[in-house]
């Protein structure tokens, strides 16, 4: 760490803080933690089949990182030159609440986990309740960007020029 | 050619092996994300993800700690055993566990989205230091990846891997901790910067973009628990909209996770030679048919069934105390108690009581829910009930009673 033109940035462009004097206690810690959680993946293989496990551990980041990730870019890349700025805080939050609902509610929208012995499990209309759910989240980011269209030209506002020419007739 | 210069050539410290500069790969491999400049939104910032850091900590913790309870709770000699009072210690402790683990999935894609240009930094690993706490990175979100969605999918019951949920999603719970032990000593610095420069924000437009953000994020948070938490929090229970279990539905308004025909007891539960048996340190064995069991005086209590998939609900059970039971049989009070399922090969056939919870009268083995006869789903003819105890050990189908 001694070239100092390559001092990496945090995300907000600013140099790294020096680290915290107490950081080498956590490291020495994090890895015999790590060392235990794989220790006993390894011991109980009949159990946890490390392979299997892998595949998934793998996959899951895997996924986030080369699927997920790039389709939320997209979307907001997409927003950003659809959506005028006033608009764009509520529309994105609005996408943020959808997509957080929609990734919980997608493996009962899947019909998975249902056994045909047991009624009491998965028992809801999950894809009416989803579009309840939407349609709550996407009323309030109407009415959210209504109130904004509002505050922008107000109505009174918009009648004065007319009322002044009135007035001054 | 230096080594022959110097006389006593000295090893390098860990410190210098560990930051020496490592070959920065060639300039034309730099295309796409890797390039500088790739990603331009302002809100990955600094401050939003030492916020989101913050929060996704307490999260994990809560989870790590509330899974211990649970994990403890299910060892055939927990370290610390669950007390009798509050009875519903548990319902709290698994209901939370599970809503702090779907409320962190919005926190953790946030999370993930805020830092994603990290994944991309260039060069990729700039000094060993800077490899080994990348590699610890990939377990950390691989874990909390891992974590979360199996989590997710376990409570559907859905299972599309193939590995047992209870053990791997334990021993990748630990891995993932120690990585975010090691994460936050990365970031504590970084970290703290960042919120005292969240409190201090200046009212300018990145902030008030960066508000809204963190606005939004805290509302998809509230969506994902609000719908969800219905299935344990009673009050919520109208607004249960997309979870796998609604606490009024189910026999006898009770939801069910094993039925008996997936347990394969349906017809010995039904055999009128059915006996439940009282035997080992007792100076009576007793064998009781099932109108024995329903002409004896019946306690009642009013208790949860709290479920490790974080649904809980609470119904009026009557039935034969434990305490009284072990009487009958002239045991000795506070003996530790084997409770022996019909059901001949699941993991939860067997559970065990300790000599706190035989002494304890508001522990049943129940024969009716609200005065009806247990649905055979609920354990036909006998099922235990006992306070603070995960529901797959409030044991169905009883057929033996072992005092050991």
């Amino acid at each position: 760490m001694t070239h100092h033109g390559d001092e990496p940035l945090t995300l907000s462009g600013l140099e790294e803080p020096p680290r915290w004097k107490y950081a080498p206690v956590l490291y020495v810690l994090g890895a015999l933690t790590m060392l235990g959680g794989a220790v006993g993946l390894v011991l109980h293989m009949h159990r946890t089949h490390p392979f299997g496990t892998a595949i998934y551990y793998a996959g899951g980041a895997i996924a986030h990182d080369l699927v997920i990730a790039p389709i939320v870019i997209v979307v907001g890349l997409v927003v950003r030159a659809v959506v005028p700025s006033s608009y764009r805080p509520a529309v994105r939050g609005g996408l943020i609440v959808s997509g957080a609902v929609f990734v919980i509610a997608l493996p009962l929208l899947l019909g998975k986990g249902r056994e045909a012995d047991n009624p009491s499990h998965v028992p809801l209309p999950y894809g009416r309740n989803l579009i309840i759910v939407l349609a709550v989240v996407w009323s309030m980011v109407a009415l959210l960007c209504l109130v904004r269209a509002l505050r922008a030209h107000p109505p009174h506002l918009r009648h004065r020029p007319h009322r002044g020419r009135k007035s001054a007739a | 050619m230096r080594r022959r210069t110097i006389s006593l050539p000295r090893r390098p410290s860990l410190g210098e092996v560990l930051s020496k500069p490592l070959p920065v790969p060639p300039e034309q491999l730099r295309v796409g994300p890797l390039k500088e400049g790739a990603f331009t939104s302002r809100l990955r910032d600094e401050r939003v993800a030492s916020w989101l850091g913050l929060w996704l900590g307490i999260a994990f913790t809560v989870c790590l700690v509330t899974g211990l309870i649970d994990w403890d709770a299910q060892l055939t000699h927990p370290f610390i055993a669950l007390p009798q009072r509050p009875a519903r210690f548990f319902q709290y402790t698994q209901g939370i566990h599970v809503a702090t683990g779907i409320a962190s999935i919005p926190l953790l894609l946030a999370k993930l989205w805020t830092v994603y240009p990290k994944l991309w930094e260039w060069p990729p690993a700039r000094t060993i230091a800077h490899a080994l706490e990348r590699g610890t990175l990939l377990v950390l979100v691989g874990g909390a990846v891992f974590e979360t969605v199996s989590g997710l999918l376990n409570i559907i019951e859905w299972y599309p891997w193939p590995f047992f949920f209870p053990t791997t999603h334990f021993w990748v719970a630990w891995l993932t901790i120690g990585a975010l032990i090691v994460h936050i000593g990365t970031k504590a610095s970084v970290t703290r910067r960042g919120l005292s420069r969240l409190r201090a924000d200046e009212s300018n437009d990145d902030a008030l973009e960066r508000r809204t953000f963190m606005g939004a994020i805290t509302a998809a948070t509230g969506a994902v628990t609000i719908t969800t938490i219905g299935q344990t929090l009673r009050p919520l229970t109208g607004l249960d909209l997309l979870a796998p279990k609604k606490p009024t539905i189910g026999a006898q308004g009770l939801p069910v996770r094993a039925t008996a025909s997936g347990a394969g007891v349906t017809k010995r539960a039904a055999d009128p030679a059915y006996r439940l048996i009282v035997s080992g340190a007792v100076s009576k064995t007793l064998s009781l048919d099932v109108a024995t069991l329903h002409a004896m005086e019946l306690s009642k209590v009013t208790l949860p069934i709290a479920c490790v998939d974080g649904w809980s609900a609470t119904t009026d059970w009557s039935g034969i105390s434990i305490p009284t039971l072990l009487a009958m049989a002239g045991a000795r009070p506070g003996s530790r108690v084997r409770i022996e399922s019909l059901e001949k090969h699941g993991l939860y056939s067997i559970s065990y009581l300790d000599g706190a919870a035989t002494r304890n009268p508001d522990v049943l083995l129940a024969t009716h829910i609200k005065g009806e006869v247990l649905h055979m789903d609920h354990g036909y003819p006998l099922r235990l009930i006992a306070p603070d105890r995960p529901g797959v050990l409030q044991t169905k189908w009883v057929t033996k009673v072992v005092v050991l």
